[in-house]
């Protein structure tokens, strides 16, 4: 069953048609890598299935239910967690604070300390539950997103380039713990990325964007060698080579 | 923190009983030092705690004393209704035009709040049940408390608004506030109905500066559109927080005090230059202390 569905999504800002006519559907439990070159318009359709960019016209449903005009905080209480290209996170809280605030006011759950140590953990930032947002590496501002969504209890990640600026090392970790998140609670996830191969490892299904529109879906492995998306990618002389 | 805020509370029950003691000239200082803090503290919880700086706050002063004024004459009102009442309205205003207004951020919408105040003052000098620009008289007090009962009102509006302070650092609440001043979008992504919490704390800066308005009203029992909309008022209120601390619970109370009795002083001592010895007060505290006496995290 379809967890997430968007039906011919529009959005143009100003003259920029930036989505025309996307549509997409996201099965339960699966994860869905969305790819494509920078501009194709991936950002604004994570941003228009979270709630923070309204679509000109098209449909989003999610769990059956038709959300196309619900505010990003009603979106999270309902179970759909995101995170930032860059990171937006509480600065001048702490790591602490912020997985409390999404708790107590997404998932409804009480926000007690053990919840939020037991979500530090998972993401392996018990050791910097004191510091400042602020004050940590890019990767633990990642680490600590993720731990923000999951505060949530979402049903729904929406991963906006999450491994952008990260070193292998920290790409290799981040995934494993994606892997784990959605192999242990089963969360159904949409992720944009660059860094393919960490997508190879992640996605169950791949689509591409280019210009606004869907030019493939289908499996990683066929997508590397579909000749639409190294055109898009790579351009037309080395399209036509392939 | 934790001390400094008991500090302000002992402190503030401390000065209850004062009058008894003081003179009549230092109770009246005290009163507008309270009025002052009051009006920072109130201020605190729009910038300090959620992020907006409402330059033109005054506008609720104004707002708060007027009504206060015409339900006291017109409807004949007592004066403990009316002030909660004219806080209400004050209030209420903010709240109506929160969600509007506060779409702007940073100096938009600081220029807009000081544009609605401005406004304000227009209207209310060409409105009949204002008075126009003759303003309003208001009766004097002649209860068995005398002019002491100022100085007590104007005490218990600080400590309340101290307790709002408080409250919000604490609570959940005022988690919602601060998620909405470190980043609104990531605030909403959390599931804070960030429009519902920055109206509410429009709202709760509107009530307790419209409380003032209305107790400043009775206290000088004379009001007209330039002295409840001044805009000098506004810049105090600024300087006072900003050199106390925003976003911090002590700070408003350090800052107002400072400011307000120092402001006195050298009011008292070079009648014609108070405003260029002010001003180099508040240039060493930009250039000295650019985070506030009591420097937060978002300072």
């Amino acid at each position: 069953m379809s967890l997430l569905v968007a039906q011919e999504i529009y959005k143009s800002f100003g003259g920029n048609k930036v989505l025309q006519g996307v549509s997409l559907e996201v099965s339960q439990g699966e994860t869905l890598g969305i790819v494509g070159p920078n501009g194709s318009g991936k950002t604004t359709l994570i941003n228009v299935l979270s709630g923070v960019i309204k679509p000109d016209s098209g449909v989003v449903v999610f769990g059956g239910r038709d959300i196309t005009h619900w505010r990003p905080h009603r979106r999270a209480k309902l179970g759909i967690g995101r995170t930032y290209q860059i990171t937006r996170l509480f600065a001048n809280l702490t790591a602490i604070e912020n997985v409390m605030i999404p708790l107590h006011y997404g998932s409804r759950q009480e926000a007690s300390q053990e919840r939020i140590e037991e979500i530090l953990q998972m993401v392996g930032l018990s050791h910097k539950k004191e510091n400042y947002a602020s004050d940590l590496s890019l990767a633990q501002r990642k680490r600590l997103e993720l731990a923000r969504a999951l505060a949530l209890n979402p049903k729904l990640l929406l991963l906006d380039e999450v491994f952008a600026g990260l070193n292998p090392v920290a790409v290799q970790e981040i995934v494993s713990l994606i892997q784990e998140l959605k192999n242990k609670l089963g969360i159904t996830i949409v992720i944009v990325e660059h860094v393919l191969k960490a997508l190879s490892q992640l996605a169950d299904r791949v689509v591409v964007l280019a210009e606004g529109r869907l030019i493939f879906e289908g499996k990683y492995e066929d997508m590397v060698k579909d000749k639409e998306v190294i055109k898009a990618y790579l351009g037309e002389r080395y399209g036509a080579s392939a | 923190m934790e001390k400094l805020s008991k500090l302000v509370l002992v402190l503030t029950l401390l000065m209850y009983p004062l009058p008894l003691i003081l003179s009549g000239y230092w109770e009246r200082v005290l009163a507008s030092v309270f009025m002052l803090t009051s009006l920072t503290y109130a201020q605190n919880v729009l910038l300090g705690y959620t992020g907006y700086p409402a330059f033109g706050a005054i506008a609720f002063f104004g707002v708060g004393g007027y009504a206060t004024a015409i339900l006291m004459i017109k409807a004949g009102l007592p004066f403990g209704v009316a002030l909660i009442v004219g806080g209400l309205v004050a209030s209420l205003l903010a709240f109506a035009i929160a969600p509007a207004l506060m779409r702007l951020k940073s100096h938009y919408f600081a220029i807009t709040t000081l544009a609605l105040q401005i406004a304000l003052a227009e209207l209310f000098a060409n409105l009949d049940i204002t008075g126009g620009a003759y303003g309003i008289n208001l009766p004097i007090y002649r209860g068995f408390l005398g002019t002491q009962i100022f100085y007590h009102i104007f005490l218990s509006i600080l400590l309340g608004s101290f307790l709002v302070n408080l409250f919000i650092e604490k609570s959940r609440f005022g988690y919602a506030l601060k998620a909405i001043r470190e980043d609104e979008i990531a605030a909403e992504s959390s599931g804070v109905n960030t429009v519902l919490f920055k109206s509410v704390a429009f709202g709760i800066m509107a009530f307790i500066t419209g409380l003032v308005g209305g107790t400043y009203a009775y206290w000088i029992t004379y009001i007209d559109p330039e002295s409840m909309f001044d805009p000098l008022l506004s810049v105090k209120m600024f300087v006072a927080l900003l050199f106390g601390g925003v976003g911090t619970v002590a700070g408003p109370f350090i800052g107002a005090f400072s400011l307000e009795l120092v402001s006195e002083l050298v009011w008292s001592k070079f009648v014609e230059l108070h405003g260029v010895v002010l001003g180099v007060i508040i240039l060493l505290v930009i250039l000295l202390l650019p985070g506030g006496v009591l420097k937060s995290r978002s300072g």
